[in-house]
């Protein structure tokens, strides 16, 4: 079914090899706003329940809600002790990751740390820390300010954390490709698997960044939904009266090992990884490239170095941030590319938009989704944008089998990353 | 316990996370969780809450609780 076949994925000259091989993913760890764990998440997924909502800490804002996740207790999960000093972006990251080991059937008191690799996307790290420790300078002078601020707010820090969680001592990095960081750190730990340089590589991306003044910022940037008086409709990917997206906080971790490993330990392989690309637009700043080329072309490597033909991608879980512009120019890479019309679905209609942890989130909701052999809806779709030719599932999920799917993930700054994943 | 050590035992408890089965008179801070960085977060909620500046070189993780609390007696601290 698969093969070398470039012919068929476009025209990027001699590109990478095709087929180099699958990675296996064997765990998934998932703290969003649709819920701690597997199985809140698919539920509210799949039956397409919004979760944007009033959010308190953004009173008085032009924008004053965003989906946060429920229910998550830093101190019951890490102890007081450990927790206080954490961010919160940290601690999302942390507990997904211990689930995503868990998950896997691996136990980090037995496993030979130093072949065990961490890779986690983020973007804005502990700004929320960073801003409040600012305002403790305003208020009370420099010598009330913490210690702590730092190691606190760096973005490579969550690395560090998670790996002294889990007694990980091979390599430990941060993607920043903004929103396209968790897919990035995917495709990265992919190569540390490929080339043999780690057996095990924790890969995802955390973010919560729901501070005022990020906020403020989105806001006067024009990327973020007004709501239009009710936030549970306000994420509408690819919807005719979309207006921008919904501000999220979340983490998403997978394990990636190469499957000859997970099979001889007897893990249950959920799918593979058979693909990666990543390109970037060189157009502008925050605004997507109109043409899609890059983009276009990120979709085509993914597929050329998973050795699949375009036609045989059945579903798509797209980057669908439902801004006017990201949604346009996505809808013209799919239409360009996978012109046969696999099935299409945003799950930022659920979870909103979680920056820099959504390719994470969105590859273990496709790693779900080729599991279960359905498609979650896009929430809060009444009326399509006919205008865009996507094949968007809305209303109820659909039942299908997936056997290759695509998740694309898009970043400010022009970072495109695309992942393929196939049934196991 | 007098109230300056108590209101000590509440901050380590509740800001800190110290368990606070363990807190004795001579139990270091370390022993309770605390290191350099933390230490140095201790001496900003202690001027916080008790109006003192305690610096670096005055109080280490390896302070025991009562020599925390003799410090802030001799710096003045009376609740």
């Amino acid at each position: 079914m698969r093969g070398p076949d470039s012919s068929t994925v476009g025209d990027l000259g001699a590109g990478p090899a095709a087929g180099r091989g699958d990675i296996a993913v064997t765990g998934l760890g998932l703290v969003t706003p649709a819920g701690i764990g597997e199985a809140a998440n698919w539920a509210a997924i799949t039956a397409g329940t919004p979760t944007a909502s009033a959010d308190p800490a953004l009173a008085g804002l032009p924008v004053d809600f965003s989906c946060r996740v429920p229910d998550f207790d830093p101190n019951a999960e890490f102890g007081r002790k450990a927790a206080w000093r954490l961010d919160r972006f940290a601690q999302l990251a942390m507990a997904a990751a211990r689930q995503a080991v868990a998950s896997a059937g691996l136990d980090p008191a037995t496993w030979d740390g130093a072949r065990v690799g961490v890779v986690l996307g983020n973007s804005l790290g502990g700004s929320t820390t960073f801003e409040r420790q600012h305002g403790t300078l305003i208020e009370g002078g420099p010598d009330y300010v913490s210690p702590l601020t730092v190691p606190m707010s760096m973005v490579n820090m969550v690395a560090g954390y998670v790996a002294i969680d889990v007694r990980a001592s091979g390599p430990s990095l941060v993607t920043a490709t903004a929103c396209a960081s968790g897919s990035t750190a995917i495709g990265l730990a992919r190569d540390l698997l490929r080339s043999s340089a780690c057996d095990v590589v924790l890969a995802g991306g955390t973010e919560s960044a729901l501070s005022p003044t990020v906020m403020a910022a989105l806001h006067n940037m024009g990327a973020l939904s007004s709501g239009d008086g009710d936030p549970r409709t306000a994420s509408r990917p690819f919807a005719a009266d979309r207006n921008g997206f919904v501000a999220a906080e979340g983490a998403g971790v997978l394990v990636l090992e190469r499957p000859a490993d997970a099979r001889a330990r007897g893990a249950r392989i959920r799918a593979n990884l058979s693909g990666y690309a990543a390109t970037s637009d060189a157009h502008h700043v925050t605004a997507p490239d109109p043409s899609g080329r890059s983009a276009a072309n990120a979709v085509r490597a993914a597929l050329a170095d998973a050795g699949i033909p375009a036609d045989e991608v059945a579903h798509v879980n797209a980057h669908g941030t439902a801004t006017p512009l990201n949604d346009a120019a996505e809808a013209r890479v799919l239409s360009g590319v996978l012109s046969h019309g696999p099935l299409v679905t945003s799950t930022k209609g659920v979870t909103g938009h979680t920056l820099a942890a959504a390719g994470a989130i969105e590859a273990a909701y496709t790693v779900l989704t080729i599991e279960n052999g359905l498609v979650p809806p896009t929430a809060n779709v009444t009326a399509v944008d006919e205008r865009l030719g996507v094949n968007l599932v809305t209303g109820a999920a659909k039942s299908e089998r997936i056997d290759v799917a695509v998740s694309n993930s898009f970043g400010f700054g022009g970072h495109n990353s695309v992942l393929v994943l196939t049934a196991a | 316990m007098n109230a300056l050590q108590e209101q000590l035992s509440n901050i380590l408890v509740d800001n800190f996370g110290a368990p606070s089965e363990l807190l004795t008179d001579e139990i270091t801070l370390e022993e309770l969780g605390f290191d350099s960085l933390a230490v140095v977060e201790l001496a900003l909620v202690v001027k916080r809450t008790f109006g003192v500046t305690v610096v670096s070189d005055e109080i280490t993780p390896e302070h025991t609780f009562v020599a925390t609390v003799r410090l802030l007696e001799n710096k003045g601290v009376n609740v």
